[in-house]
Order: structure tokens, then sequence, then C-alpha cells
């Protein structure tokens, strides 16, 4: 039955086709920008690797992170937001079916089709043009991507349950919450660029999950029985943002039910 | 007229007040998205002593000035937008708006001030003020009647390629998805043109003109290179953008107006 | 003889429609269909009158409007308000008209309805003592008084027509458009509203063009009203007329003590519409039987409780109109 939800998602992003092709462009000139970037920066440098990273590996490592972004950036605190302004959210509360369980599944639709719309192109058209190298271990890599897209789904669903206090608007907080994401992610520059005691406090936020241990694995900076101990990490941070998740959640259930939204 | 734009600022001063937590954190979210850019330059800088010739304070000169032509338009000019207009388009309220004895364009800019562009003014000053004075900058009046100039011509270059991708709407209609293009392409001013090649560098200066808004400003401030003559062209450059653009704007609404909505 | 302030001649607008197909082909090729919106219209309003427009739903009513507030081109003829092309002289003609959509409101969504109105006080540049007496006048017959500092999304439908109204006015203008106005109101809201249509039509000679789906705006309201179908123009005139000519049929409604049948009822001229139990709804044409004969038959035959006699709705004879044509 939830997945219906997922179905139907997909069909409702078909009819905003072109908004995720211009998603895409603008993904390739962004990528375009920072390509040009990361050149000139070895370049500056002389040297033909800096922090552990040849260009090339600092590349695919755009790359990814790039691919990984849109996957996990479906922007569904929105639609919680929406859900919670037009009162959508209480049709929803009368059919049987659990709300996070709910917005799971639709957030598949959003991943579904961005996979196919964006992520599978960009991969696709830098290991045409650009040369970018393959996943050293491609299902430890599968493995971490998917754990770490559930510990930032919970991050991103947190900052949608915002919407049933604030009365204005998830933006501000989304935004923020991207943008120190970015940085302690490794989404923006690499962990091991940073300064020591940046990278170590990095590595005990939930943030890191996401994007610096998946992509970590896939240029083989991890191998062996150390990639189970980051496993053991994304798990652990899963466990406790769903928590977290699951009892915000019934705070906020109980506050529409009892004040009617 | 001023009387109006008095009125106007009153009210929107009103809504922020109303949703004062919205207020703050709108600024903050967008003052970060700033402070990641300069992150990114500080890591970058802790391997490299110099980019392409730019050292790490006259890239935050270089930025610093973007920031804050950003900043002025996002702030007061961001009523015209490709996503606010296809909205008003859709639900009427641009055609109330072509029932009042009033120019349109003024309307919409008037209408909607948008206080999260303080992020950006904030930290354009700060950053400008900090590079100039790490570099040493004097600030004659001969500097500052420049600097005035080149702000208004850089604004007058960003608010009029919104205006064109905003006309699109008019044959377009669903002209949201040209912001995915058109934000991503403006990341290009984040960094020194000289970096991306000589095609990029013609686009960006005689296409889009968006080398102007910074990159040639910078090179005259710090006394740089062969182009930074060019820095008296932004103004210039500005006037006939906007020329260009507000042709393409009364020719849509021509457009409009006979194809109906 | 009154001033011609609206004028329109062999007006006719023609749309490009794009055809739908398979979601496939549409995103390799576009095909057109020329729709017209609006064939041939002529038109002369003179001031002061208050003229209803009505039509099913893209019969060209909006399109009208819209070429006459100077929003839409037409494709062909022309049309003049108060001597001005409007969709030539956009800013011109809107110091002239004011305009009340039914289902867009030209206030601000986030603001008070005071606040709103102070901003249409500087957009239109009306002087602060008319505008004060305006506010005063239309507040008090309109009962708005006290929405004034309530935000315009706080506002119930009829709440919100009932201040847009106001504000269509506040500068004074001679032309008053209304699309719709009374769609989804309430019977009291919609009675405030003609009242006030009715007021300042009569008080301040503001010209009035309505365009609206209610029979009871037109019955109310109008004294001519214009049909419009398929783009053209298919009746102008008054009320009046259309009743005497088209009206001629009355329904007798009979309460009989004991149930009749139906062929005993048989006389020239009447139609038995409907019986139910003990009450027979008959349709007399009374341009071939007069009602009171038939009431003085029905009555030195039978025993009735009830008699009455209904008059053919406005709507009924329109519908016909729409079916039959004329």
């Amino acid at each position: 039955m939830y997945l219906d939800v997922t179905a139907l998602g997909i069909k409702e992003m078909l009819a905003y086709r072109t908004e995720f092709f211009a998603r895409l462009v603008g993904a390739l000139i962004n990528l375009a920008v920072l390509w040009f970037v990361w050149n000139a920066v070895f370049a500056a440098s002389g040297l033909a690797v800096i922090s552990g990273f040849s260009l090339s590996a600092m590349i695919t490592y755009l790359v990814v992170s790039s691919c990984i972004g849109p996957l996990i950036n479906s922007g569904f605190e929105y639609e919680i937001e929406w859900d919670v302004r037009t009162g959508r959210l209480s049709t929803i509360l009368t059919k049987p079916v659990s709300y996070p369980i709910f917005r799971i599944f639709k957030g598949f639709s959003n991943t579904i089709f961005t996979l196919i719309t964006n992520v599978l192109p960009i991969f696709l058209i830098s290991i045409l043009l650009i040369n970018i190298s393959l996943p050293v271990n491609f299902l430890a890599f599968l493995i971490s991507v998917v754990l770490g897209y559930f510990v930032n789904y919970f991050m991103v669903f947190l900052t949608g349950m915002w919407a049933f206090w604030s009365t204005g608007s998830v933006w501000g907080l989304s935004l923020s919450r991207r943008m120190i994401s970015d940085v302690m992610s490794g989404a923006l520059i690499p962990l091991y660029f940073f300064p020591t005691w940046f990278a170590d406090i990095a590595r005990l936020l939930p943030f890191q999950t996401v994007f610096h241990i998946p992509l970590s694995i896939y240029l083989g900076k991890i191998v062996g029985i150390d990639i189970f101990y980051l496993f053991v990490q994304q798990v652990i941070w899963l466990v406790i943002l769903g928590f977290l998740s699951y009892f915000v959640w019934k705070i906020a259930e109980r506050k529409v039910i009892v004040h009617g939204g | 007229m001023f009387k109006l734009w008095k009125q106007l600022v009153k009210m929107n001063i009103k809504r922020w007040m109303e949703y004062r937590a919205d207020f703050f954190i709108g600024i903050f979210a967008i003052f970060l998205t700033n402070v990641i850019s300069i992150v990114f330059f500080w890591v970058i800088f802790q391997h490299i002593p110099v980019l392409n010739g730019w050292r790490f304070e006259q890239i935050l000169f270089l930025v610093g000035l973007s920031y804050l032509s950003f900043g002025i338009w996002h702030t007061f000019l961001t009523g015209v937008s490709p996503h606010r207009l296809e909205r008003y388009i859709v639900n009427g309220d641009f055609d109330r708006m072509l029932l009042v004895p009033f120019n349109p364009l003024l309307l919409l800019i008037m209408g909607d001030i948008d206080d999260d562009g303080f992020g950006d003014l904030i930290a354009g000053i700060l950053v400008l003020g900090y590079a100039s004075n790490a570099l040493s900058i004097v600030w004659t009046l001969q500097n500052i009647i420049l600097l005035t100039l080149t702000v208004i011509g850089a604004v007058l270059i960003i608010f009029s390629v919104v205006l064109l991708f905003a006309t699109a709407t008019f044959w377009i209609i669903r002209s949201a998805m040209l912001s995915e293009i058109l934000y991503p392409l403006m990341r290009f001013t984040e960094f020194p043109l000289d970096i991306y090649n000589p095609f990029i560098i013609f686009l960006l200066t005689f296409v889009l003109p968006f080398g102007f808004i910074n990159y040639y400003p910078a090179q005259f401030f710090l006394g740089k290179g062969l182009w930074m003559y060019a820095a008296y062209l932004t103004p210039i450059v500005g006037l006939i953008a906007f020329v260009i653009s507000y042709s393409a704007w009364k020719y849509g609404i021509k457009n409009y107006t006979s194809t109906g909505s | 003889m009154s001033e011609v302030v609206i004028e329109a001649k062999n007006l006719g607008k023609e749309f490009k429609s794009l055809k739908r197909e398979s979601a496939v082909k549409d995103l390799f090729s576009r095909t057109y269909k020329k729709v017209k919106a609006l064939k041939n219209v002529n038109l002369k309003v003179e001031r002061g009158e208050f003229v209803g427009i009505i039509g099913p739903n893209g019969a060209g009513k909006s399109t009208l409007i819209k070429i006459l507030t100077g929003i839409l081109t037409p494709s062909s003829g022309y049309a003049k308000v108060l001597d001005l092309i409007p969709y030539e002289k956009r800013k011109e003609n809107a110091r002239n008209i004011g305009v009340v959509f039914g289902w867009r409101s030209q206030l601000w969504w986030d603001l008070m309805v005071k606040d709103s109105y102070e901003l249409l006080k500087h957009l239109y540049k009306i002087p602060e003592s008319r505008f004060k007496e305006n506010l005063e006048t239309f507040s008090s017959i309109l009962d708005i008084d006290k929405y004034l500092k309530k935000p315009v999304r706080k506002l119930s439908l009829g709440e919100r027509v009932r201040c847009d109204l106001a504000a269509s006015l506040f500068h004074d203008p001679p032309i008053l458009f209304l699309d719709e106005p009374t769609i989804g109101l309430d019977v009291v809201a919609k009675q405030q509203i003609r009242d006030f249509l009715t007021k300042i039509n009569r008080e301040r000679k503001v010209t009035i063009i309505i365009t609206t789906h209610d029979m009871g705006d037109i019955e109310e309201l109008c004294k001519r009203i214009l049909i419009v179908d398929k783009g053209k123009k298919i009746f102008d005139g008054l009320i009046d007329d259309i009743k005497k000519k088209f009206g001629t049929e009355r329904v007798l409604i009979v309460d009989f003590q004991d149930p009749v049948e139906k062929n005993k009822l048989k006389w020239k001229g009447v139609k038995v519409l409907d019986t139910e139990e003990n009450r027979a709804f008959l349709g007399i044409n009374t341009k071939k039987a007069s009602v009171s004969e038939i009431i003085k038959k029905i009555l030195s035959k039978w025993s009735i409780y009830d008699i009455s006699i209904e008059e053919p709705k406005v709507e009924e004879i329109i519908r016909k109109i729409y079916r039959e044509g004329l």
C-alpha cells in the first residue's frame, strides 16, 4: 500500500520533468565551475597530491558529491510544511497510515525520480567527458549511501517538524541546516583538507555520515574492516535520529489533534 | 510616487516584525551561505599561497564586492523574478497589476522587499571592510565614487539579467525552472574570472556580463592586471543591460496582452 | 441623448490554444488550434446604464471584459472606453475604471484592509479629503468598518468582495466592471452587494457592466442584458422586452381535493407539465389561451384547495435562448 504512495509520487513528478531537467543543467554548471576552481588550485599548488587527493581523485569526489546531493536534498521538508499549512495533514491523519512512514515512501518517489533524471546523467556525462574513476568497492559504497540517505532523511524530517511550531516558514532553518551540513559533511570540501581539530569535531557529528563516509569508501580511502566501523557510525546516528524524529513527530501529532493544527 | 514607496516600506517592516523569528533566521541563513564560501577559500588557502595570482585577502575583496551588490539586488529588487512572475500570472495577480495606473515593473519591485538580502549586505560590508583593511586600500574620494558607481552598475547588471529571465515567463509560463539555471550561473562570480577558459571569460564579459559585477572592478581597486580599466565600464554595461532587458520586458507585456493567459 | 461611454465595433479575438496530445508527442512538436473567443461583437453603452452580460462558460464574457479593461488586445475591430482605446492607453484608461474580479482580489493578501486602501490612495493619487469621504460612505453602506483592521487573508469571501468593491471606487471612476462578483456568496452578502451597486448606479450615475451567472443579479440590477454565446452577441436588449417576447408561458399550480385524471385537463394551449398526487402543474401558452379562462374552467369542474400562477423565470427564458437561439 505504501508503495502506491511512491508510484503516485513518481507520476506527480512527471509533470515537473522540465524543472528536473533544468536542475540537471544547473548541477552541471555548478560542477563546471568547481572543475575550473580545483584545476586552478592544483595548478597553484604545484603538487600532484594535496591532502591525499590527486586532481582526478578530487574531480571524482566532486562529481560523486554532486550525485549524492540531489538524491538527499529532495526538499520534502517543504512538503511537510505544505501539508501543515494547507491542512492536508489532517486529511492524511484520518487515514490508516503513519505519517512518517508515508513521508518516507513519498520521499522514495523523489529519490527514484531524481536518480533517473539527475544523478545518472551527471554520473554518465562525467565518466564520458572527464574520466572520473569508478568506486573501489561498489557494494560497500552503495550500503553507505543508503545508510547516509536515511540519516539525512531524519535530519530533514526534524527540520520539517519546525513547521508545526513556527508561524513563518521552514525555509530559513532548512537553508541553515544545509549550509552547516555542506561544510561539516565534507560536501563542500573533503574533511581531509580541513585542519585536524576541525575534522575531528566534524567526525563526531551526523553530517559526515552522509557525504564523508560514502565518498571515502568510494575513493578507497577506507578499506577492509574499517568500513564496518563506518557502517556502525552511520547506524548509530540513524537510530538516534530515527528515535528523535519519531519522538518529535508524536508531540507534533498530539499538537495537531488537540489544537486542530 | 515616493509616498507609495514609503508606504510599502512601512508595510514590509510591519510584515517582518510580525514574523520576527523568520526575519532573523532568514538573514542568518543567507549570511551563512556567504560564510560557507569564505570557509571554502580559507581551507583552500591553507594549502596554497596564491590562487592564479590572487591572494586570500584579494579573493575576499572580490567576493565581498559581489556580496554587496547581490545584497542590494536581493533586498530591493527580487520582486522581479521568474518564479514570482509565474505565480502572479497564474493566479491572476498580474492582470490586477495591469489594471492599476502604474508601471507594473515598479509595482513588482516595490511589492516585495526581501529582508533575507540583509544577510548578503552584512556579509558584503564585513568582508569588503576586512579585505580593504588587510590590503591597505586607501578610500580616496575618487575611489569611493567609483565604488558607488560600480555597485550601482553591478546591481543593474544583476537586475537586468534576472529581468530578462523573468520576461521569458510571458512565453514559457513555467519559467520557475529558469531560476534553476540562473542561480548556478551566478556562481561564476564567486571566483576570479581568470581561472576559467577563454570561451567562458568571453561569455561572462560580453554575453552575460557577470564579470563586470566584481571581477573587473576588483582588478581596478587591487591594482592588478591589464583589465583594470574595464572597471570603468561597469556602470555603462549596467545601463546597456538594463535598456536591453527593459525593452524585452515591454515587448513581453505586449505579447502577454495579446495572447491572454 | 446620453453620451456613449463604451463602444465596441466588430470586436473579434482569436486565441491560439495548444492541442494537447500524448505526453510523448508534446515533447517533440506543438500543434495549435485557433479558437475564436469573440466574433464581430458590436456594443454601445451610455452613461449611467446598468448592463448585465450573461452566457455559458467559455462564451467570451471574460474575454470581452478583459478587452474593455485594457488587459487584452483584440484581433480585429476596436473598443473605446470614454474615448480612449483601453488596450493602447492602459494607464489612462485605468484611472477611469473600477474593476472587481470575483475570483481575484485587488487587495494585498498579508496586509490589513485599511493598509491596502492607503496604498490604492497613493497609486491613484486620490486627494486625502475625497478618500476619507468615500471611505466613510462605503464603510457604512457596505458595513465594512469592522474589517478595516483585519488582514485580507482572514476575511470570508463575502467580506472580501465587499472590501474589494469599496476599493474599486475610491478614485471615483465613472465606469465599473464586475466579473462574477457574487459567485460563491451567501444570500445576505449578495443582497448587500446588490443594494450597494444599485445605489451607486442611481446616485453617482456610475455606469456598471456586470458579468454573472446569477439570475438574481440580473433580475434585480440590470435593465439591459447582453447574452453572449460562442463568442457572439446573440441578444442585446431590455429585460422587459425579453419577458414580453419570450415570457409567454405561465405555470399554473393547482392543488385538487381529489386526484384528477390527466386527460381531463386537456385544453387548447395547455400542457400538463407534471402531476404529484393531488397537485398538477399546467403550462399555459398565453398566446393561445387565457389564464383566467383556464382557471374558470377548472373551478367549474373540480373543487380545489389552492391555485397559484408562476411567471417564467428569466433564467428559464435564457436557457431556452441558449438552447434554441432566437
